[in-house]
C-alpha cells in the first residue's frame, strides 16, 4: 500500500492530530456523566450553534448533496433545501419545549411524561437503530476519501476509518465534541465557499450566475453516460479536449435529452418528491444526536439562538453547495462520466468534492476539502456515537438493568458501545458502498420523521396524547419505515401492491401519527400531562 | 441562620397555563403553516418546471424571516 497524495494527506493527518488533541483536553473537562453527555450544560449559545451546524453538516451535506448534483442535476439540490427547512420545524415546533422540560435524551422526555420501563427501553432500541444507520454513509464517506487520498482499497480504508470514529468517542466527551464540531463546523463553511470562490473565478470569469447558464446547456453525467459511444467530439489544436468541449458535443449531438435544470431526473414523480422533502421536513426532529445538543446549554431562549446561528449557516452553506454541485458537473464531466461507465458510481458521487479542489488547486486544496470532509464526517459520527452510547448507558445500563452503579461503570458501558455499534454500522457499509452518502443519510431521516418525530411534537404539544398511542406509533412507524427502505435498497418495486418510493417518510409519518392519534383517543394513560406540559412551556 | 420554614419549603413548580400553551401552539402553528406551504409549494413547483431555483431560494428566505419571528416572539414572552 502507497500514498498516493502525500501532501493532502499530510493536511489531513494534522487536522486529525488538532481533533484528537482538542478531545484529550475535552477530556479533562470531563469529571461527571453529565460533562461527558452534555458538558454540564454550559455551552453559550453561539458556540452551540457553531457546534450544531458542524454536527449537522455530515458527509451528506458536504460531500453527498454537491456530488448528487454534480451527477443528475437540480433535484438533489432539494436534500439540502430539506436539511435546511427542517431546522426551521425544530425551531420553532421542539427547540423550547424541549429544553425547558429539562431532560437528557428522547426516552428521558418520553419516560419524563409517561413512566415506564418499556418505553425506555423502545425508544433506546429507536435511538440505536437511527444512529447506527445514520452513522453508515459518514464511514462510507471517510472510506472513499481515504480511497481517493492514499488508493488503498475500501475494505481497508472503511476499516481505518471506522476506528477512528470509535476512539474518538472513547477518547473525549460532549466537551471536547463541542469544541471539535464547532471548529469543523467554521472550516466546512470556509471549504465550501472556497470552492464556489475559485471555481467561479478559474473556470466562469468570476460571474456566479454564468455557472448557472452554462447548466442550463449541460446534459447531467448520469444521462450523457448511455450515449457517449455515439458523440462526436470535435478536435482541439492541443490534440485533447477539456471538459466544456466534451460538455457541449454531448449537448449539441442530443438535444432531446435533460439539462442540468431540468426536474425529475433522479425525483421521477410528485409522490417521490413530497415523500423525500416530508421525511427530510420532519426528520431532524427525530435525530438525537441533534436534539441532545440543545441540552447543553442553559435555556430555551439559548437553545433558540443557537438554532438561528445554525439556520443562517445553513442556508449560505446550501445555496453555495448548489453553485459548487453544477461547477463540478461542468469541471469534471469528462472524468465523472468515466466513472460511471466503469460502475465506480459510488466513488463519483461521493468524491466529486475532493476531485474539484484537486482540479483546481493540485494536493494542497485537496488537502484541505479531505480535512473539511473529514471534519464533517467525524464531528456527524462522534455527535451520533455520544447520543446513542447516552442513550445505552443512561436509560438502559442506569435506568433498568444496574440502576446503583457508578459514574465510572456508567462511563464504561458507555464506550463498550460505542465499539459494538461501531462495528455494526462498518459492516453496513462494506453492504451500501455504491450509495450516495446523501441518499442514505435521506433514507434515515425518513425513519427518524416515521418514529420520534410525531412522538416528540405530540408529547410536547397534546394533552390527549396516551402510554399506549406513543408506544403503537413508535413501533408501527419504525416497522413501516425500516421495511420501505431496507426494499429500497434492495431494489424491490412493490410491497403488496404498495410502490417503494425512494424515501420511506410518505408511508411511515401517516402511519404513525394515525397510530398514535387512534390508540391515544381509545386509551386514558396521559401521563402526568399537566406538569410535564406546564414544565415544557415555562416562560 | 435559615429560617426552618424556609428552608423546608419546596420551591414552586412551573404552573399548568392551559391558555399559554394553546397561545404558543397558535404561534407555532401560524409560523409552521407560512413555512410549509412555501416549502411544499416549491417542491412541487421544482418537479414540473425548471423555475426550481427561484421557488426554492424563497424556501431559504422564508425560512430565514420565520426563524427571526420566532426569536422576536421569545422576546415578547
Amino acid at each position: 500500500m502507497g500514498f498516493e497524495n502525500p501532501i493532502a494527506f499530510t493536511i489531513l493527518v494534522v487536522s486529525l492530530i488538532l481533533v484528537v488533541y482538542i478531545s484529550w483536553w475535552g477530556k479533562k473537562q470531563t469529571t461527571t456523566t453529565t460533562d461527558f453527555y452534555v458538558a454540564g450544560g454550559k455551552i453559550s449559545p453561539r458556540l452551540n450553534g457553531w457546534a450544531m451546524f458542524g454536527d449537522y453538516c455530515s458527509a451528506a451535506s458536504f460531500l453527498g448533496v454537491a456530488g448528487a448534483i454534480a451527477l443528475v442535476g437540480i433535484d438533489s439540490w432539494w436534500i439540502a433545501i430539506g436539511f435546511f427547512g427542517a431546522w426551521i420545524f425544530v425551531l420553532v415546533a421542539l427547540a423550547g419545549p424541549l429544553k425547558s422540560s429539562g431532560k437528557f435524551t428522547v426516552a428521558d422526555v418520553l419516560v419524563g411524561r409517561f413512566g415506564g420501563r418499556s418505553l425506555k427501553f423502545l425508544a433506546m432500541f429507536t435511538t440505536v437503530v437511527i444512529g447506527t444507520l445514520y452513522l453508515v454513509p459518514q464511514i462510507v464517506g471517510a472510506g472513499h476519501l481515504f480511497q481517493l487520498l492514499l488508493g488503498w482499497d475500501y475494505m481497508v480504508t472503511v476499516f481505518v476509518s471506522a476506528i477512528i470514529m470509535g476512539l474518538m468517542v472513547i477518547l473525549g466527551g460532549m466537551m471536547g465534541t463541542t469544541y471539535n464540531q464547532a471548529i469543523q463546523g467554521v472550516i466546512l463553511l470556509v471549504a465550501m465557499l472556497l470552492l464556489f470562490v475559485l471555481a467561479t473565478f478559474v473556470y466562469f470569469g468570476g460571474n456566479p450566475f454564468a455557472i448557472i447558464s452554462q447548466a442550463m446547456e449541460t446534459v447531467p453525467p448520469t444521462a450523457a453516460a448511455g450515449v457517449m459511444a455515439q458523440v462526436v467530439v470535435p478536435p482541439t489544436p492541443e490534440g485533447a479536449y477539456g471538459p466544456f468541449v466534451l460538455a457541449e458535443a454531448v449537448r449539441a449531438g442530443f438535444a432531446n435529452l435533460p439539462d442540468a435544470l431540468t426536474p425529475g431526473v433522479a425525483t421521477p414523480d410528485v409522490w417521490n418528491q413530497v415523500s423525500l422533502v416530508l421525511g427530510l421536513l420532519l426528520g431532524v426532529a427525530g435525530l438525537p444526536h441533534i436534539l441532545i445538543r440543545f441540552y447543553t446549554v442553559k435555556d430555551a431562549k439559548d437553545a433558540k439562538k443557537g438554532a438561528e446561528i445554525t439556520i443562517i449557516g445553513l442556508a449560505v452553506f446550501y445555496i453555495a453547495v448548489l453553485f459548487v454541485g453544477f461547477a463540478t458537473m461542468m469541471i469534471l464531466y469528462p472524468e465523472l462520466i468515466k466513472m460511471l461507465q466503469a460502475g465506480q458510481r459510488g466513488q463519483a458521487t461521493n468524491l466529486a468534492i475532493p476531485m474539484l479542489g484537486q482540479a483546481m488547486g493540485g494536493e494542497v486544496v485537496l488537502g484541505l476539502i479531505a480535512a473539511g470532509a473529514m471534519a464533517a464526517m467525524l464531528s456527524t459520527a462522534v455527535g451520533l456515537l455520544i447520543s446513542m452510547t447516552t442513550s445505552l448507558s443512561h436509560d438502559v445500563y442506569a435506568g433498568v438493568l444496574r440502576p446503583n452503579s457508578t459514574d465510572r461503570e456508567r462511563l464504561v458501558f458507555a464506550k463498550l458501545g460505542a465499539v459494538v455499534l461501531t462495528v455494526i454500522a462498518l459492516l453496513a457499509s462494506i453492504w451500501l458502498k455504491d450509495q450516495n452518502v446523501a441518499i442514505l443519510v435521506a433514507m434515515c431521516f425518513g425513519i427518524a420523521a416515521s418514529t420520534f418525530a410525531p412522538v416528540l411534537i405530540l408529547s410536547v404539544w397534546w394533552k390527549g396524547l396516551t402510554k399506549e398511542g406513543v408506544i403503537a406509533g413508535l413501533v408501527v412507524g419504525l416497522i413501516v419505515s425500516l421495511v420501505f427502505t431496507f426494499a429500497r435498497f434492495s431494489a424491490v418495486p412493490d410491497i403488496m401492491g404498495i410502490r417503494v418510493l425512494g424515501n420511506p417518510a410518505l408511508y411511515g409519518v401517516p402511519s404513525a401519527l394515525l397510530t398514535i392519534i387512534i390508540v391515544s383517543l381509545l386509551t386514558k394513560n396521559t401521563g402526568n400531562a399537566r406538569e410535564f406540559l406546564a414544565a415544557a412551556h415555562r416562560n | 441562620m435559615t429560617n426552618p420554614s424556609t428552608k423546608s419549603a419546596a420551591p414552586p413548580g412551573p404552573v399548568y397555563d392551559e391558555a399559554l400553551i394553546k397561545r404558543k401552539l397558535g404561534a407555532a402553528i401560524g409560523l409552521l403553516a407560512i413555512f410549509c406551504v412555501t416549502y411544499f409549494t416549491a417542491a412541487v413547483i421544482a418537479t414540473r418546471d425548471f423555475r426550481a431555483i427561484g421557488a426554492a431560494t424563497l424556501v431559504f428566505i422564508v425560512g430565514l424571516v420565520v426563524t427571526r419571528m420566532c426569536l422576536n416572539q421569545d422576546k415578547g414572552d
